[in-house]
């Protein structure tokens, strides 16, 4: 019987192949969404934790036809840049921010900016590196990778969540950073 | 000694209920895998996506793999020997008489049952007859002179004859 059994090798092989397949496509169904149901928050730093993050922004409901919030590092864009370069909003550092410039677009109105770009993008100072406190700093690590500096938050100018559209990346902005100390 | 009889029609009627007892308990088997998966991605939040994923997939893989070997080594099996006592309990029969004895061999009919091969001595004449493994312990001691009636070469009943 056991030699029956390794006679089949191949079918448990191709059957455990076959599971972790199939699995993995309903997973991705599951756990993501088309941009316009869900808002995206991309970090330029590797050391953040980011399901509990997003778990986080999360906690206190979504607007309405918002599904999901993902925060990935900027890393994740790796093989396709399309995820990143259409995100609701970003993290970046201070000396990382002009080369992200086409990124980015002016703050909502009502906004005030800590940190304004060559285009007219400004951004929100989410860390300070001078007293070392920053938004949700438990569960991102703004002095990892080097000397510390301050980091800003940006609003994507391919953003599908604009206040002329739904306003959800405005709602995700406040909801971020009411995550400070 | 009394006629053995090695194919009946009630054991045809065993076969065919113990292969719907496994059809049933596989399709049960599945669809209990097959809904704790469902459930584990109904009970998906952000927090527990990667350890949900994780545990669908072992699931998954595990519940199949059970389930592949109890197809396999229990409900083909049933299967291929109820289809074989069928075809034999409808085939045409034979008698002849003379020494029947065990040969070593044993080969497994591609799609069917495993058989054992015996020869018939009659006379000069040797025919080479077969004999389903499940039901070799009822043909009691071998080599002896015996009276068979087969089908399509296979040993059905069994008389001692003097």
């Amino acid at each position: 019987m056991i030699k029956r059994i390794l006679s089949r090798f191949p079918v448990y092989l191709l059957w455990a192949l076959a599971s972790v397949i199939l699995w993995s496509y309903v997973f991705s169904f599951i756990t993501d969404a088309k941009p316009a149901r869900k808002l995206s928050l991309y970090i330029s730093i590797d050391q953040i934790e980011e399901v509990e993050l997003a778990a986080r922004l999360e906690e206190k409901g979504l607007p309405d036809g918002i599904r999901m919030i993902k925060v990935r590092p900027f890393s994740y864009a790796m093989f396709s840049d399309q995820d990143l370069l259409s995100a609701d909003l970003y993290i970046v550092r201070a000396s990382e921010a002009e080369s992200w410039r086409d990124s980015f677009r002016p703050l909502p109105d009502g906004m005030d900016g800590d940190l304004e770009l060559g285009n007219g993008a400004q951004g929100i100072r989410v860390y300070d590196a001078e007293t070392g406190v920053g938004v949700f700093d438990d569960l991102i690590d703004y002095s990892a990778s080097g000397a510390a500096e301050d980091c800003y938050l940006f609003f994507g100018a391919q953003s599908q969540h604009t206040e002329s559209c739904d306003g959800a990346a405005l709602w995700l902005a406040g909801r971020f950073l009411e995550g400070s100390h | 000694m009394d006629k053995i009889e090695l194919y009946r029609s009630e054991d045809l009627l065993r076969l065919t209920k113990k292969r719907k007892t496994w059809r049933v308990a596989l399709l049960t088997l599945t669809a209990l895998a097959l809904g704790v998966c469902v459930l584990l991605c109904c009970l998906v939040n952000t927090r527990n996506a990667a350890r949900m994923e994780l545990a669908v997939i072992v699931i998954s893989i595990l519940s199949g793999w059970v389930l592949i070997t109890l197809r396999y080594e229990m409900l083909v099996l049933v299967r291929r020997e109820a289809e074989h006592t069928a075809h034999i309990l409808a085939g045409p029969r034979e008698t002849r008489t003379g020494v029947l004895s065990l040969t070593p061999d044993t080969v497994r009919i591609p799609g069917s049952v495993r058989v054992r091969r015996l020869t018939l001595q009659e006379g000069t004449d040797t025919r080479l007859l077969s004999v389903d493994v499940n039901r070799l312990g009822a043909l009691g001691e071998l080599p002896r002179r015996v009276s068979v009636s087969t089908v399509h070469n296979f040993v059905v009943t069994l008389e001692e004859t003097p």
